[in-house]
């Protein structure tokens, strides 16, 4: 049999729904690994192997009884830790809540429990998804699986380095800013940010309110739009959610690309940024394959990423230090210093600023939007740099703001981070497909068709 | 002082008319720095094309029965 850290979604739910694969030696597997490979990646922030063999336990029985319940049941996931999972502490990766007990859990624990899957533990997040990676906090930092000197991205930082290490195949993250997508990128695999409302934030800690998303991180597409199959859907609790006619997001994975019409945003990695010359080169090879497969490529034009990068940033740390605002009154020491600078970016920003901002936010959705009347997805960079290392500080600072992720998350456009190749140095590529609003399906099949026609995703890191 | 650009003293009165009182020096300096940045983004929000009528993102409409 295939080595169980490397199973997808799709492939264990076949293995397991045909009783050739226990869900207890398959969670057994994993837990071996994590308890291998972990002390050097610090991808588990609270790793629960107990819980995980009690639900393994659970899906052998209902399995053994012919009660399947999906693609998920007697499947290992884990949840970046600002996520609910009721009766363990949700810490955000910070001293603030290392005592924050969850009494329920999450709109998307919910589901992900209902599908039946084997619950591994909370994952390593930036504090407060902002503030990181930090060495000045309870829990250390994770680090990239391809090279554990490099940054693994963030804020969802833990489930990057999950599920590309092969500790688990799919993990739950979040993003404000680019949260799922950069760990996406910089581990290689693949994070959607979905429309936003399309998944719950019910039970998941805020960052800021109007641009916070919930999405998977998995290894192919095909399971991430298993994943997201699970976990959209309406929820009245949250106000921000919205109350729509699902489709299914596996619908289209193999539609091909072919007279797909996509448009590229090139100026953002060349013109308003200048990308690092390795990944302007992933991205323009990934483009020209996309093109070989069928697709009608053209190049297209929408605001300067400044502009939009400025509204996310404004936006956000308004938001955020709303907030936090009574935290940083009474515990100011208790966050780690690079959370603590970047929230308190938001203490005094204008309440014209933060308007003006929203003005302009809806301007620019609109203009982004109106450009699918004559493109299918659209095409461009998501980070501009390779992983940095680790200890360089001033790199990771640089690359928080070197990156092409927010405009969607101001836009509320549904983006997907895949594998686009490797440096010479073996560290990951990656590029973001982005859609229409509520057209995640032919995200999907884009992804696909580019997956199947690469070797990428098929690589993986080898933990030392 | 520039309004994009307070000085230390004056961002310790900001953060103590808001009831930051526990900041120590060092987080003052991050406060600083912090509001400096944010302001100097102002230049980049595109609100020169906005017209009195642009609205923002969040204003809503009430459906029925709510």
């Amino acid at each position: 049999m295939t080595d169980l850290a490397w199973l997808t979604v799709a492939e264990a739910a076949k293995l397991l729904r045909a009783k050739k694969l226990s869900p207890v030696e398959y969670a057994k597997a994993l837990i071996a690994r994590v308890e291998r490979h972990d002390g050097k990646l610090n991808a588990f922030l609270r790793f629960t192997p107990e819980l995980a063999l009690k639900d393994a336990r659970r899906a052998e029985g209902e399995i053994a009884r012919k009660k399947w319940r999906g693609p998920l049941h007697g499947v290992p996931y884990a949840l970046k830790d600002i996520v609910d999972y009721t009766g363990l502490p949700t810490t955000a990766h910070s001293k603030i809540l290392k005592d924050n007990v969850a009494a329920a859990d999450a709109a998307v624990t919910q589901k992900l429990r209902a599908a039946g899957g084997v619950f591994m533990g909370k994952l390593s997040t930036h504090e407060f998804a902002i503030g990181g990676p930090s060495f000045d906090l309870p829990w250390p930092p994770a680090r990239n699986p391809w090279n554990r000197n490099h940054f693994c991205g963030g804020s969802s930082s833990g489930a990057g380095a999950a599920t590309a290490a092969g500790f688990v195949p799919a993990a739950i993250g979040t993003d404000t800013g680019g949260s799922v997508r950069n760990p996406a990128t910089m581990c290689g695999i693949f994070g959607i940010k979905p429309t936003y409302g399309l998944v719950s934030r019910r039970g998941v800690i805020p960052l800021a309110y109007s641009l916070d998303h919930v999405g998977p991180l998995t290894r192919t597409t095909r399971d991430n739009a298993l994943m997201l199959d699970l976990i959209a859907g309406h929820d009245p609790l949250d106000p921000g959610s919205v109350n729509r006619k699902l489709g299914r997001y596996t619908a289209q994975l193999d539609r091909g690309v072919k007279g797909l019409r996509i448009g590229v945003i090139r100026h953002f990695y060349t013109r308003d940024m200048e990308a690092d010359p390795e990944m302007t080169a992933g991205i323009d090879a990934a483009v020209a394959k996309l093109a070989t497969l069928g697709a009608k490529v053209r190049e297209i034009q929408t605001a300067p990423l400044g502009e939009y990068l400025a509204v996310n940033r404004t936006i956000l740390t308004s938001e955020a230090f709303a907030a936090h605002e009574n935290w940083m009154r009474e515990r100011p020491q208790d966050y780690g210093a690079l959370a603590r600078e970047r929230l308190m970016a938001g203490a005094f920003v204008r309440a014209a600023d933060y308007i003006n901002a929203t003005r302009v936010r809806a301007k620019m959705a609109d203009a982004f939007h109106a450009l699918f009347s004559d493109i299918d997805v659209v095409v461009t960079a998501s980070s501009m740099d390779r992983p940095c290392r680790m200890d360089d500080s001033k790199a990771v600072e640089v690359s928080y703001g070197r990156q092409a992720r927010a405009p969607f998350n101001v836009t509320g456009s549904p983006a997907l981070s895949i594998p686009a190749g490797f440096t010479k140095s073996g560290l990951p590529l990656g590029i973001q497909i982005v859609g229409k609003p509520y057209d995640e399906a032919t995200i999907y099949g884009v992804a696909n068709a580019y997956e199947q026609a690469t070797e990428w995703g098929k690589r993986h890191p080898t933990l030392a | 002082m520039s309004d994009d650009s307070p000085t230390l003293d004056e961002i310790r009165r900001m953060a103590a008319e808001i009831g930051m009182t526990r900041l120590t020096d060092a987080h003052l300096e991050q406060l600083l720095r912090a509001t400096r940045t944010a302001r100097a983004r102002r230049a980049s929000l595109a609100i020169a094309t906005l017209t009195p009528a642009d609205e923002p993102m969040h204003v809503f409409r009430l459906e029925e029965g709510k």
